[in-house]
C-alpha cells in the first residue's frame, strides 16, 4: 500500500497544474489507485477491513488535502474561489449575556472593598438556634425579636429562621479564635406581612472585627469607606447613639438624604437624614460567652439592610421584585455595558 | 415620646437652645428626632418635638426623663416640678393584698376622700390633646398627665364600689371583662389582673376596668401606683392586642426607687386639682427593694474605646451632668454609682457610652483610614466556589434570580426529587408559604410558567441558595444550585446537558454519568429525569419538564454546592498537563459500532482510562444510526508517539473494542 509520505513528495514535485491534475487523476480520480482500493476494502475480511480501513481512510484524507492545497497554489481564481466558498455570513442574532441579581452586584462590590481591606467572607446555616441567634448575642430573654410575632420558628423545637446576620457573628466568635475581620452577607427572616414596601425576607450585610485595641474611630472610618464606595465622595455621614443589645457603645450610622441633600423629603421622612443599620463596639458579654478575654481583645460589629440600598440604586419601587424573578433584566444590557 | 419645647425650657433652668437645636442634641444622644410640630399651647406658639425611645430607655419616656437628659447634655440644672405636701387624717392603710408576688415588684396605694371630680381645666385638656390623649375627666386627666410627665402609670379607683381588699393576682380562668372604654375582653388565664372580692378591676398594667371606675359622681378613691416584672405586661398587652400608654411604659425597665417621685407627684397634683383629703398612710408593697449599683470603671477606657483623648475631668463633669455620683479611688479606678433611674447602667461599657454619646460621636474624627492588619483569610470555599459558578454562567447568557425559601407545600411537592420530609414553620403569618424549599426548583419551575404565560423566552436562569430537609429528624441545609432554560423546538437536551457538564467540567468534574431518577414528580417528565452522578456520588438532578406547551421546551438541572465542594476537596493540586511545542500529535480516527444500548459515553472513558499515558484527546466527529446499532467514528489524537507508534496503539485500543 503506498503512504502517505510518497504521494506527499510527488505532490511537491509537480511544478504545474496539469501535473496536479494527473496525480489527482492518479490517486482520487474515479479509477485512482486510493479510491479503488477503499472500494476494495469490502472484498476483504473483517479482521482485514478493521486493520486496514481507517488507515487508508486517513491516507485518502491527506491526500485530498494535498492536492487540493496545491492546486490552488497554482490559481489565483481558484484560491479566491476557496475563499468564497470558505467564507461566513455574519448572525443577526444578538449575543445575550447573564446578569447578576442586583442583591448579588451589590454584595460583590461590597465584598470586593472589604477583601481589599483584608477582609474574609463569611457564611452560615440560616436555620439558627435560639442559642446562636439571640442568647450569644446578649439579646434578653423578653427581648420582642424573640416573640412569635417577630421570629419565624419551625416546628422543632428551639429552631428558628435567623432573624439577624449577627449569628454569623456569634457563630464565628465560636469556632474561629481572634484576631479576624469578616463580613458576612445573608438572607434574613422576619414574621411580617408581605407587600409593597415590607417582606418576610430579606438581605443583611454583617460586618465584625476582632483583634487587639479595635476602636471606634476604626470603626467609623471603615463605614466611611464603604459609604463613600457605594454613594461617592461626596456622601455625608452622621453616627449616632443608639441601642442594640449586642454593642456596647451602639451607634446609628446614617446618611444625609441624597434626594433633598439634607432639606427633608418624602423618602427621608422629612429628616434629611436616612438610617443606615447599626454598628458599634461588641459587648464585652458576647466575647466572654465565646471564650475570648475581653480585656486583651475589643473589636466592632456592623449590620447593614441591604435592600432599601439596592432599590435606591436600581430604582426600584417595590421589594418583591428581589424574589421575584427576571422579567426585570434586559437581555442585551449588562451592568457596565457601553 | 412627644415633649413640649417650653416645658422642658422651665425645667432646665438657663436653656437657651432652639427647639430644632433640642431635636438635633437628643438625635445624636440616642433619641432620635421623628417629628417636630409647631403648636399652640398656652396660648403661644411652642413647638412639640416627637422622640424615639429605645427599648432600655424607660426612664425617658417622660418629660422628666427628657428634660434630665437635656440638661445633662448642655450641663444646666435640672428643676423638676415639686408636688405639694400633704398630711394624713388617718393612719391605717388601704386593704391590699399581692399574691402575684414574681410578678409585681412595687405597689404604692392609698386612699383620698372628698375630691370632686369635674371636666379638666383648659391647660389639662390641651396638654392630652397634644398626646392625642381624650379628655375624661379631672381625676382620670391627672392619672394620665402624672404617667406622661414621669413615666408611671396609675389606676384610679372608685372606694365606694370596691368590694374588699384589692388583689394583684394572676387570673387563671375564662372570663369577660369590660374595659373602661366599654370593650369586651375575653380573658383566657396568664393575665395579671387587680381584683376586689367580686369584680376584676384592671388588668393590671395595661386598662382599667368599667367596675369601680372613676365617675363625675366619685369623690372617695383609692390611688395606686405599680411596677412590674416587664415581661408579663409585654406579654399581656400582645396576647390580649391591647396596646396603651401605661403598657408601653410598663413594659419597659422602669426604676422601683424613682416611684416614690411620681407617687408624690400624682397625689399631690390630685390634691391641688381636685382637692380632697388623705385618708390613709401609703401602703407600699416593695419586697426586693433595688440598691444603688457601684460600678467599678477605669477612666482611660472611654479614650481606649473611641480612639480620640478624652481628659478624665471632661469624663468627670459628663457623669455629673448625668447625676452619677463618682468616688475617685486613683487615676485608674473610679467606682461610680449611677443615677437611681438608670437601670440600663450594669457596666463599665455602658458608662464609656454615656461619657461617649453626650461628647458627642462627631467629635470622634474618622478621616484617617483605619488601620491594615494582616488577619487570617478564614473564607469558606464554598464562597469562592459559588462566585465562580455565577461567573461562569453569566458568561453563559443565564440570569441570576433569587427566590423565597420559604414555599407552599404544593410546588414542594410538585418539584421535590430528594428524599427529604418537608420542614414547616410554627408560625408564619404569611399562610401561603409555611414550608421551607425542598428544591432549588421551586423558584424556577414559577419562572417558568410565568414566563411561557407571558410569552418569553429564550430565557436561561439560574439560582444558588439553600434548600432544606428533614431525614430521621435530622435537620438537613444544604447549598444548592439550580439552572434552567425555556425555549422553543431549537432548543434540546443535550445543548442543556453540555451546558451543565462544561460547567462541572469547570471544577475539574469531567466524568459525569446519568441514572434513571427513581422518584416521580409532578414537574418533571419521568422519562427524561437523572440523577447527575459522578462515580458513586450522586451530584444532582437533570430533567425535562413535562410539556409545557407543544412548541416549548424547559429544562432543568439541580446541583448539590456541597457534594460539589466534598468532590473538589479530593482532587490533588498536580499541575495540568501541558504540551511541549516539540511534542508530535498524531490524530488517528477509528469506526466503532455499539448496540443500542450501549453508553458510548461509557465505551469513551473505558478507552480514556487504556490510553491514559499518550492520550491528548478523544471524541466522537460522526455517529450513524444503523437498525440495531450505532456506528460512531472516533478521532483519537496522540501525544508524544511517533506515527507508527500512535498507530500500533490505535489499531490496538480500537481492534480489541
Amino acid at each position: 500500500m503506498i503512504t502517505i509520505d510518497e504521494i506527499k513528495k510527488q505532490v511537491d514535485a509537480a511544478d504545474s497544474a496539469e501535473e496536479v491534475s494527473e496525480l489527482w487523476q492518479k490517486y482520487l480520480g474515479k479509477n485512482g489507485s486510493l479510491k479503488t482500493a477503499v472500494k476494495g476494502l469490502k472484498e476483504l475480511s473483517d479482521q482485514e477491513r478493521r486493520e486496514q480501513g481507517p488507515v487508508l481512510q486517513e491516507i485518502l484524507r491527506q491526500a485530498e488535502e494535498l492536492i487540493k492545497d496545491k492546486q490552488i497554489s497554482f490559481s489565483s481564481s481558484g484560491l479566491e474561489s476557496k475563499l468564497k466558498e470558505d467564507a461566513e455570513k455574519l448572525s443577526n442574532e444578538r449575543a445575550t449575556v447573564g446578569h447578576l441579581h442586583p442583591i448579588t452586584e451589590t454584595v460583590r462590590a461590597m465584598n470586593k472593598l472589604f477583601s481589599s481591606m483584608g477582609y474574609s467572607i463569611m457564611e452560615e446555616r440560616e436555620i439558627e438556634t435560639d442559642e446562636f441567634c439571640f442568647k450569644r448575642l446578649n439579646v434578653p430573654d423578653d427581648h420582642s425579636a424573640r416573640d412569635m410575632q417577630d421570629t419565624i420558628y419551625i416546628e422543632e423545637p428551639n429552631l428558628l429562621l435567623r432573624t439577624q446576620t449577627s449569628s454569623i457573628e456569634a457563630r464565628t466568635l465560636a469556632n474561629f479564635p481572634p484576631p479576624f475581620k469578616i463580613v458576612a452577607p445573608g438572607r434574613v427572616y422576619r414574621n411580617e406581612k408581605v407587600n409593597k414596601s415590607n417582606h418576610f425576607i430579606f438581605h443583611h450585610y454583617q460586618g465584625v472585627v476582632v483583634g487587639e485595641n479595635i476602636t471606634m474611630r476604626d470603626l467609623f472610618s471603615t463605614l466611611a469607606i464603604l459609604f463613600k464606595k457605594m454613594y461617592g465622595d461626596d456622601v455625608i455621614i452622621r453616627f449616632r447613639n443608639k441601642y442594640y443589645p449586642e454593642v456596647e457603645p451602639g451607634v446609628g450610622p446614617d446618611m444625609q438624604c441624597f434626594s433633598c441633600k439634607g432639606k427633608g423629603c418624602s423618602l427621608c421622612k422629612g429628616v434629611g437624614w436616612i438610617e443606615m443599620g447599626g454598628a458599634g463596639m461588641i459587648h464585652p458579654n458576647i466575647l466572654e460567652m465565646a471564650g475570648i478575654d475581653h480585656q486583651k481583645y475589643s473589636g466592632f460589629a456592623f449590620g447593614l439592610g441591604l435592600d432599601r440600598w439596592v432599590m435606591a440604586k436600581y430604582k426600584i419601587g417595590d421589594i418583591r421584585t428581589f424574589l421575584g424573578g427576571n422579567l426585570a433584566y434586559k437581555p442585551y444590557q449588562h451592568e457596565s455595558h457601553i | 415620646m412627644k415633649v413640649i419645647y417650653s416645658q422642658i425650657k422651665k425645667m432646665v433652668a438657663g436653656l437657651t437652645a432652639s427647639p430644632q437645636e433640642i431635636g438635633e442634641a437628643l438625635t445624636m444622644t440616642g433619641f432620635m428626632m421623628d417629628s417636630f410640630e409647631e403648636i399652640k399651647w398656652l396660648n403661644k406658639t411652642d413647638y412639640l418635638i416627637g422622640l424615639e425611645v429605645r427599648q432600655n430607655r424607660g426612664d425617658c419616656l417622660s418629660v422628666f426623663g427628657i428634660a434630665k437628659e437635656v440638661a445633662a447634655y448642655y450641663g444646666l440644672p435640672l428643676e423638676l416640678p415639686t408636688a405639694p405636701d400633704w398630711s394624713v387624717k388617718d393612719k391605717g392603710f388601704v386593704n391590699i393584698s399581692v399574691k402575684a408576688t414574681e410578678q409585681v415588684k412595687r405597689v404604692l396605694a392609698l386612699r383620698i376622700s372628698n375630691v370632686v371630680n369635674k371636666e379638666s381645666p383648659e391647660w389639662l385638656k390641651e396638654f392630652l390633646a397634644h398626646y392625642d390623649i381624650n379628655s375624661i375627666s379631672l381625676l382620670v386627666d391627672i392619672s394620665n398627665y402624672v404617667m406622661i410627665m414621669t413615666g408611671y402609670a396609675s389606676h384610679l379607683f372608685d372606694f365606694s364600689l370596691v368590694n374588699g381588699e384589692l388583689s394583684w393576682l394572676v387570673n387563671h380562668e375564662e372570663q369577660k371583662i369590660n374595659t373602661l372604654d366599654k370593650t369586651t375582653i375575653n380573658l383566657t388565664g396568664g393575665e395579671l389582673i387587680i381584683e376586689d372580692k367580686e369584680n376584676v378591676l384592671a388588668l393590671a398594667g395595661i386598662v382599667g376596668c368599667s367596675h369601680a371606675a372613676i365617675e363625675r359622681t366619685t369623690t372617695d378613691i383609692i390611688v395606686e401606683m405599680a411596677v412590674y416584672d416587664r415581661s408579663i405586661i409585654k406579654k399581656n398587652s400582645r396576647s390580649l392586642g391591647i396596646t396603651t400608654e401605661a403598657s408601653n411604659r410598663l413594659s419597659k425597665e422602669m426604676s422601683l426607687e424613682a416611684a416614690d417621685l411620681a407617687f408624690q407627684f400624682l397625689i399631690g397634683t390630685i390634691l391641688d386639682n381636685a382637692g380632697g383629703q388623705v385618708e390613709t398612710k401609703v401602703y407600699d408593697y416593695y419586697p426586693n427593694k433595688e440598691s444603688a449599683k457601684i460600678i467599678e470603671f477605669n477612666p482611660n477606657l472611654p479614650s481606649a474605646l473611641a480612639g480620640i483623648e478624652l481628659s478624665h475631668k471632661k469624663i468627670s463633669q459628663i457623669l455629673k451632668n448625668l447625676y452619677f455620683k463618682i468616688n475617685e479611688k486613683d487615676k485608674s479606678n473610679w467606682l461610680v454609682t449611677p443615677s437611681i433611674e438608670r437601670l440600663d447602667i450594669e457596666s463599665a461599657e455602658d458608662i464609656v457610652e454615656e461619657v461617649l454619646r453626650l461628647n458627642r460621636y462627631d467629635a470622634i474624627t474618622f478621616n484617617a483610614p483605619p488601620k491594615i492588619e494582616v488577619y487570617p483569610n478564614i473564607t469558606p470555599d464554598s464562597w469562592y466556589i459559588k462566585e465562580k459558578i455565577r461567573d461562569f454562567l453569566t458568561a453563559n447568557s443565564f440570569d441570576e434570580i433569587l427566590s423565597q425559601p420559604l414555599v407552599s407545600e404544593k410546588i414542594n411537592k410538585e418539584i421535590n426529587w430528594r428524599d427529604y420530609d418537608m420542614v414547616i414553620t410554627q408560625n408564619s403569618v404569611n399562610d401561603e408559604f409555611p414550608a421551607l424549599r425542598q428544591s432549588i426548583g421551586t423558584g424556577l419551575l414559577l419562572q417558568v410558567k410565568e414566563h411561557r404565560k407571558k410569552n418569553v423566552f429564550p430565557l436561561a436562569m439560574f439560582e444558588i441558595g439553600k434548600v432544606f430537609g428533614k431525614k430521621e429528624f435530622e435537620i438537613i441545609e444544604t447549598e444548592s444550585l439550580g439552572i434552567t432554560k425555556i425555549g422553543g423546538n431549537e432548543l434540546s437536551l443535550k445543548e442543556f446537558q453540555l451546558s451543565v457538564e462544561k460547567l462541572l467540567a469547570n471544577f475539574g468534574i469531567s466524568l459525569v454519568e446519568y441514572k434513571k431518577l427513581p422518584i416521580s414528580n409532578e414537574a418533571f417528565n419521568q422519562d427524561s429525569a437523572w440523577f447527575i452522578m459522578s462515580g458513586e456520588v450522586v451530584l444532582g438532578v437533570m430533567a425535562k419538564f413535562k410539556p409545557l406547551t407543544k412548541d416549548v421546551k424547559a429544562y432543568f438541572a439541580e446541583i448539590d454546592i456541597n457534594k460539589l465542594i466534598d468532590l473538589i476537596k479530593k482532587f490533588s493540586d498536580e499541575p495540568l498537563s501541558t504540551i511541549e511545542l516539540t511534542n508530535k500529535l498524531v490524530s488517528l480516527d477509528a469506526n466503532i459500532e455499539l448496540s443500542n444500548g450501549q453508553s458510548i459515553r461509557s465505551y469513551i472513558i473505558e478507552a480514556e482510562k487504556m490510553m491514559a499515558e499518550n492520550l491528548w484527546s478523544l471524541s466522537v466527529i460522526d455517529e450513524f444510526a444503523l437498525e440495531d446499532s450505532v456506528r460512531y467514528t472516533l478521532r483519537a489524537v496522540y501525544c508524544g508517539l511517533s506515527d507508527q507508534a500512535a498507530k500500533a496503539e490505535h489499531l490496538e485500543i480500537f481492534s480489541l473494542k
